[in-house]
């Protein structure tokens, strides 16, 4: 008997799992093929095992382990084709397959639910398609713009297909939480920001397939990254200045949300994804999708996404102003033709999301009175050109080595993007307290070349920006300017054995010219600032044993300050204060060391990368004091709020993450990731404000072809390490009243112990693969607090939040 | 003809989307202080870092109206020219707007009282849709 199995029924049993099964064997004997699931290509040493139940001693032959009851064993490695073959005589009445390599998630699979597999003596056929793991390091220490970044490295994390399903959520940010070393700064489910290593804002680099969004999500807390999630194919995650070739801005990391409007690849038949999920803490609503349709040479891709939230739900009772309506479309035309491809892309997005304004009846300090919703819109062009001669194939081969061993391989990457973005705070009553608009162009041209030996990588880029932000309104402390900037940029990565090197180099320059030039007694010397700056990164990987990766990188990347800090005079009621830029400000120059070390053997991955982050001239708003009364300023215009002005002392970031995978029998996984920073200014080793607290997971997962069910724990750590508060006046304790609340970052925040639960089923309905999962966050509604939110001593963050999700990829 | 009219579209619809959401920047009115002064020049009152008046202030009685010049300056003592800022009013408003109201002209305006008593009046300038500046209260008796 000859059982074949349609390729799309099985490949929703295990994400791209192909199987034929026959019985024309006395034993069981498994042979396939290992191949990556991105591209198809091959893994080589991938190790297989094939374990079997119900046999006894007198039954195992060949490979088997002996002494052994009930089971027995059976391993070898692919081949350079990725192929392999693995017999156990007698047939087990129950097997599994374990395939694991250095740089994949190991994968399992219970051949027992292989449709068509029995006890009886068979033939399985299998192509089992492996992720590419973020948890062994592979060399990743630059990351080249314009690429995919591929693998991962203690510094990166790639969060796609399954793994992006499974932690959707309703911002960019909620999405990542829980990556090591990452955190968030809630305002509310639509302005809720990354925080990695302890920095946030202007410090980490949103990226939109790989160019500046065009938002001013950074430029302040109540901003949302206008990105739905639902709509992303891919986040890519860089800790730390290791993206320091993405530009400027990168001190903290890179997030760049990989959508792919442009179509690429090859498209022969029409391809899509169709996604749709409910969340009960936001009464969230959201669908999304998108299709490709193959025309010819050509392809078009559209797609799209409608989210709606309704107040957020708290253990202590509902959020006010905390209700999201958000929409985007958008198409995009590509075709590849033998070395070159290319096309096009509009997108449109519009929103409006509320602020968290008041809880329990009292408004929250930094609020704004009476609540605030912000509407925006933002209009994205975007192109995309590649030219790969000689090969046919994508030009993005990411950053670590050529996928074909044999041939070196060139290619030109030339990105760009023009942006339109809009953006309306209406105050109580419905006036508009500030408008903000900003047209942005940026984009880069990479040359890249990849070869086999010594010299593997090699890749030169240009870099241009440019941006007019203006502002107008009766809340508007920001001054219009314009921001133009200019990099060359240079990577080289070296092979000398088990050991490669990275060494990266960029030079920027920077002009940020204001529109307004006014002076006040508080901001004097408004002008047009230059900066520049030669950064870069520096790496070694080396590998002594083949389950032993050692990695340290020493980074140089620098941020010069935002037009906000240069130029600001004005009220800034996100952070309740009358900000005051500094136009003589410098710019930030961070100086990273990682350390990484990661094992990965049968069964076991681990990692540790332990970081040290130097930030020259770090700016941060210091309150200023009335020099004569001795008393904190107030604000000249509305004696409302106090001064504080932009300055800048050295500080230093230190901190680790770590992450262990144990897999266990059946199909039994066991993952750890905890994370830790500590900021300190440089002068006196004193707190810096608004560090977040350590953090880590315990996740049990049992994951089997056809479902999958996890539990996590998750601490959250006390923060008592908080800045020395000014001579404001005030305390930490909402019972004295909100008015006499100090800012938050001055008060310590209480550890949390939150448990999660999650579900999951591949799903296989007519053909069309699919994944259902089913979460609880919060499962047993504690309350807790953010450190890093400014309302924190008054609301907790969201309670229980049921997620169903729902992703089917016709 | 209508590929003309297709391209026109095109560049149409592009422009616009090269726009600049905000086309014309009027910034803030960064005063300092306020000066008012009477029609032949007569310094009646001032402002002191915007947080206390000094001078008498405009002697008024009720029924009657003075006109009054009204000067902005800059944090250095510098006298401001708003007189091409089209998207600027300065207004004079009463706490009781039972006594009196301000009629703009150009320049400055005209202050009336209908009420005798002591009264707190200030100075406010509107830019668009919101206030830029606004004064502390300053005492006006008005007599009978």
């Amino acid at each position: 008997m000859t059982l074949l199995l349609t390729s799309p029924a099985l490949a929703t049993l295990h994400a791209g799992l192909h199987a034929q099964v026959t019985s024309v064997t006395p034993g069981l004997r498994v042979t396939g093929r290992v191949v990556e699931v991105e591209r198809g290509t091959p893994v080589a040493q991938a190790t297989v095992v094939l374990v079997g139940l119900g046999v006894s001693d007198d039954r195992i032959r060949g490979e088997g382990t002996p002494g052994r009851s009930d089971s027995s064993t059976t391993e070898t490695l692919t081949g350079t084709d990725g192929d392999f073959a693995v017999e156990l005589v007698p047939a087990p009445r129950e097997a599994t397959l374990r395939i694991s390599a250095l740089g994949y998630r190991t994968r399992t699979v219970s051949l027992a639910d292989l449709p068509g597999f029995d006890s009886s003596p068979a033939a399985v056929v299998l192509t089992v398609r492996l992720d590419l793991d973020p948890l062994p390091m592979d060399g990743v220490m630059a990351v080249v713009p314009g690429t995919r970044i591929r693998g991962g490295a203690g510094t990166v994390s790639v969060l796609d297909g399954e793994g992006l399903a499974r932690r959707q959520r309703t911002s960019v940010a909620a999405v990542l939480e829980g990556e090591a070393g990452v955190t968030t700064r809630f305002n509310g489910p639509a302005a809720t920001q990354p925080v990695i290593r302890g920095l946030s804002g202007d410090r980490v680099l949103i990226l939109e397939d790989g160019l500046r969004t065009g938002d001013i999500a950074t430029t302040a807390p109540d901003h949302a990254i206008t990105v739905d999630p639902m709509t992303a194919e891919r986040l890519e995650l860089i800790r730390g200045p290791a993206g320091v070739l993405y530009g400027s801005n990168a001190l903290g990391g890179v997030v760049n949300v990989v959508r792919e409007d442009i179509p690429l690849g090859p498209a022969e038949d029409l391809t899509g994804t169709l996604r749709t999920g409910v969340e009960s803490a936001t009464a969230s609503r959201v669908v999304a999708g998108h299709g490709v349709i193959p025309l010819g040479p050509f392809a078009l891709r559209a797609g799209g996404s409608l989210r709606k939230t309704d107040d957020t739900r708290t253990p202590g009772g509902p959020l006010p102003f905390t209700d999201l309506s958000a929409h985007d479309l958008g198409a995009g035309l590509g075709w590849r033709g033998d070395a070159t491809a290319g096309g096009a892309a509009v997108r449109h997005l519009r929103g409006t999301y509320g602020v968290p304004s008041s809880f329990g009846g009292l408004t929250l300090p930094g609020a704004h009175d009476g609540g605030v919703y912000v509407d925006y819109t933002r209009t994205v062009g975007r192109g995309r050109f590649e030219w790969s001669p000689g090969e046919r194939g994508r030009a993005d081969g990411g950053a670590v080595a050529p996928t074909s061993p044999s041939a070196a391989r060139t290619s030109v990457v030339a990105i760009a993007s023009a942006i339109r973005f809009e953006q309306s705070e209406f105050e109580k009553g419905g006036f508009v307290g500030t408008r903000f608009g900003q047209l942005a162009t940026s984009g880069d041209v990479v040359l890249r070349r990849e070869r086999p030996g010594r010299w593997a990588v090699t890749a030169v880029g240009l870099h241009g920006q440019w941006r007019d932000f203006r502002a107008e309104g009766s809340f508007t402390g920001t001054r219009p300017a314009v921001h133009q900037g200019a990099a060359l940029y240079a990577l080289q990565e070296v092979r000398l054995g088990p050991t490669a090197l990275v060494g990266a180099a960029r030079l920027d320059r920077i002009r940020v010219s204001p529109l307004d030039s006014t002076e006040t007694r508080l901001l004097r010397g408004v002008r047009t600032r230059d900066f520049g700056a030669l950064t870069g990164a520096l790496g070694v990987r080396v590998r002594p044993r083949p389950q032993l990766s050692l990695g340290m990188n020493l980074t140089r990347a620098f941020r010069p300050p935002a037009i906000e800090e240069l130029f600001s005079a004005g009220p800034h009621l996100a952070s309740y204060a009358y900000e005051i830029g500094n136009p003589d400000l410098e710019p930030e120059v961070g100086t990273g060391l990682d350390l990484m070390a990661a094992w990965s053997s049968q069964g076991v991955s681990a990692e540790l990368t332990l970081f040290r982050n130097a930030l020259r001239n770090f700016i941060a708003y210091f309150p200023s004091v009335d020099p004569d009364t001795g008393e904190p300023l107030r604000d000249p215009r509305l004696r409302r709020y106090n001064v504080y002005q932009a300055d800048q002392a050295d500080a230093r970031f230190v901190g680790g993450e770590a992450n262990l995978l144990l897999t266990l029998p059946t199909a039994l996984a066991l993952r750890a990731v905890g994370s830790w920073v500590r900021g300190s200014w440089a002068a006196d080793d004193s707190p810096l404000p608004a560090v977040p607290p350590a953090r880590g997971r315990l996740a049990l997962t049992r994951d089997v072809p056809r479902w999958f069910a996890t539990v996590t724990l998750e601490g959250i750590g006390r923060q008592d390490r908080v800045a020395e508060a000014p001579a404001l006046g005030g305390g930490c304790d909402p019972a004295a009243g909100v008015d006499a609340l100090l800012p938050a970052e001055f008060c310590p925040t209480p550890g949390a112990l939150l448990t999660h639960l999650e579900v999951g089923f591949r799903l296989d309905v007519g053909g069309v693969p699919g994944t259902l999962v089913v979460a609880a966050d919060n499962l047993f509604d504690r309350p807790w607090r953010d450190h890093l939110w400014r309302a924190k001593q008054v609301a907790p963050q969201p309670g229980r939040n049921i997620r169903i999700f729902v992703t089917a990829r016709p | 003809m209508p590929r003309l009219r297709n391209v026109a579209v095109a560049v149409a619809l592009a422009g616009a989307a090269c726009e600049h959401p905000i086309a014309v920047v009027t910034p803030h009115l960064e005063a300092a202080d306020v000066v008012l002064r009477s029609a032949e020049g007569e310094e009646l009152a001032r402002t002191r870092d915007n947080r206390s008046w000094t001078g008498a202030g405009p002697t008024l009685a009720a029924g009657d109206s003075l006109r009054l010049v009204v000067r902005f300056l800059d944090f250095q003592g510098g006298e401001l020219d708003l007189d091409f800022r089209s998207d600027l009013q300065v207004r004079l408003e009463f706490e009781d707007p039972s006594a009196g109201f301000w009629e703009p002209l150009s320049p400055g305006g005209r202050l009336f009282a209908l009420s005798p008593g002591d009264h707190r009046l200030r100075v406010l300038v509107w830019h668009l849709d919101h206030v830029d500046f606004v004064t502390p209260w300053l005492d006006v008796a008005v007599a009978p």
